[in-house]
């Protein structure tokens, strides 16, 4: 992998509980031993931050990070009483929840009693309370720092600052590249927390709404700061939260499951992502940022642009299934339209669930043509294989190869399929043996099969892999006994 | 391990898989795009996304969906729109 210009730092958004997905995301980067000089953090990333900051930047802290988050519960972080409920509705004080919940948790964790005697510098963004201005906390106490960056407005009591009232940093500036870019960063890694994009109805609290509401705000700004920033001297590197999230700000209650899914989604960033390291805004093309905007949720040309997406999607697919047709000629003479709208219809689909994750490695159209093309060959694969029955068992395959050898090469032939069958029947279990000899030898698309067995291609093909390694030890370790047995000089 | 009769050693190839690091299907189809504009464009696809050509080479379906894609894509770059 390229190595990006150092100093590097990690830029952690706010978001609630949507913070437990910056856990998998740190695995990543930790896993890959990208390593922060520096960490600028707000809200709920500041409470992250505080906790990696005082530790070793390993995968182990990581792990320390998300047994803390599984443990999570809303009740501790914001145990709201009726009562201070209350004298907050009514006027007598300006927050709804005593913060001690939050406190007793961002202290016992801290590691370190100031800011600037943290192994890894941080630097946390929290706003004037009265003036509204930006502040950046660099020295002073890190819990109050912390408490503060976090001070979620009409949530949490304002933290006094020297002679300032302080409040939650996401308010100015939620995912603070631009204080990253000013402390002289030249690589900037950005997690943020995403926001619920895929939520069945509007929160039912006023709470959660309220959070949900700024969260949306947030990912607005962050997504112009994103454009602004990525230049040719700074990196940007913004890994995708995932998506689609129905969990909101304020739900405490999914944190272990946040977790989990943060952990998984750490694993697709480290296969994607750092593939090629991405600059997002530098490297998209002018057309596919065109179409990412337009089909973006709060567009206002959205729906014109999905069914133009849809036209396209409907062409790829009556181009994947006519190639089809021609290979399978049991198939002509059929219509087979409806079942290209069915595909560009489910490729569509798929492709605005994953719009997130496009990385702007290829062209946008590109990246939608391959799930419009893989779901007309799937279904035509399927069809052409519908009642058909599956060359499952291993007898098959040596007739199969007999009939097609000639006959001076039959005596070679016979022995080499000796060889081979008796391979495959001592070295693989039934489930390999079945899998193997249908994809590999009996043409089955491994799709086909996935359906029939109630699996997936994924799994199946772990199957065939893991077959063949086998296979290759046994014959490496034949010839390597027929090397043994030949004399020096003879030939075999 | 090549074999003097064709169909033998394709089969023998089939069975025992290309060497080497593959991506899996999840994977090919991640990068997929990528790869094939890569190709496309004449740039050297295989070091740019490693496993990608021995996957193709041990897996049919995903060596069809990716024709299909190179094949797709390069039309639409030379020929009107249907």
């Amino acid at each position: 992998m390229e190595r990006l210009p150092s100093p590097t730092a990690f830029v952690l958004s706010g978001g609630g509980s949507l913070g437990a997905i910056q856990v998998g995301m740190l695995r990543a980067l930790y896993e890959r031993d990208i390593k922060p000089d520096l960490i600028v953090a707000t809200s709920v990333g500041a409470i992250n931050g505080a906790f990696v900051a005082s530790r070793p930047q390993t995968m182990a802290t990581a792990d320390d990070l998300a047994a803390l988050w599984r443990d999570a519960r809303r009740r501790l972080v914001f145990p709201a009483g009726l009562c201070g409920g209350l004298l907050g509705l009514l006027g007598a004080r300006s927050h709804l929840v005593p913060e001690s919940g939050l406190r007793r948790i961002v202290s016992r964790h801290a590691g370190r009693d100031r800011l600037e005697e943290l192994a890894t510098p941080l630097h946390v963004v929290a706003v004037d309370v009265v003036s509204g201005e930006e502040q950046l906390l660099s020295t002073g106490p890190v819990v109050d720092a912390v408490m503060a960056s976090a001070a979620i407005p009409a949530l949490l009591p304002p933290v006094a600052w020297g002679d300032r009232a302080l409040m939650d940093g996401a308010i100015a500036n939620n995912t603070p590249i631009s204080h990253a870019v000013r402390l002289g960063a030249r690589t900037i890694y950005v997690l943020p927390t995403g926001h619920a994009c895929a939520l069945q109805r509007p929160p039912a609290s006023a709470l959660g709404m309220a959070l949900h509401a700024l969260s949306l705000l947030t990912h607005s700004r962050l997504i112009s700061d994103i454009e602004f920033y990525s230049g040719a001297r700074t990196k940007l590197v913004v890994l995708p939260p995932p998506c689609p999230l129905a969990v909101t700000p304020i739900d405490f209650g999914h944190s272990g499951e946040l977790v989990e899914r943060a952990l998984n989604h750490g694993l697709v960033v480290r296969s994607a992502t750092f593939s090629a390291i991405m600059s997002t805004g530098e490297q998209l093309d002018a057309e596919s940022r065109t179409w990412i905007a337009r089909l973006g949720v709060r567009s206002p040309d959205r729906e014109a642009a999905i069914e133009e997406l849809r036209i396209l999607l409907l062409r790829a697919a009556r181009f994947e299934i006519r190639r089809r047709l021609a290979a399978s000629p049991h198939l002509r003479g059929g219509d087979y339209d409806d079942l290209a709208h069915q595909s560009a219809n489910d490729a569509l689909v798929a492709i605005l669930a994953k719009l997130g994750d496009f990385r702007g490695d290829s062209r946008f159209t590109t990246w939608a043509y391959k799930f419009a093309l893989l779901e007309a060959a799937v279904k035509i694969r399927r069809r052409a294989w519908q009642g058909r029955e599956l060359p499952l068992e291993a007898e098959s395959w040596t007739s199969m190869a007999d009939q097609r050898s000639q006959p001076h090469q039959e005596v070679e032939t016979k022995q080499e399929l000796a060889v081979l069958r008796s391979a495959i029947e001592s070295k693989l279990s039934p489930h390999q043996r079945e899998v193997l000899v249908a994809v590999a030898l009996g043409g089955v698309p491994i799709d086909v099969l996935a359906e029939r067995l109630n699996t997936t291609r994924g799994a199946l093909y772990k199957t065939i892999h893991d077959a063949r390694r086998k296979l290759r030890a046994e014959f490496a370790q034949r010839d390597a006994e027929v090397e043994q047995y030949t004399e020096p000089g003879t030939t075999r | 391990m090549t074999r003097s009769n064709p169909i033998l050693d394709r089969l023998l190839r089939m069975l025992v898989g290309p060497p080497g690091p593959e991506l899996t299907c999840e994977q090919c189809f991640e990068e997929l795009d990528r790869y094939v504009e890569l190709q496309l464009a004449g740039a050297p696809a295989d070091t740019h996304v490693p496993g990608m050509r021995a996957h193709l080479e041990g897996c049919p379906a995903c060596a069809e969906d990716y024709e299909s894609l190179v094949d797709f894509v390069a039309l639409q770059g030379t020929a009107p729109a249907d």
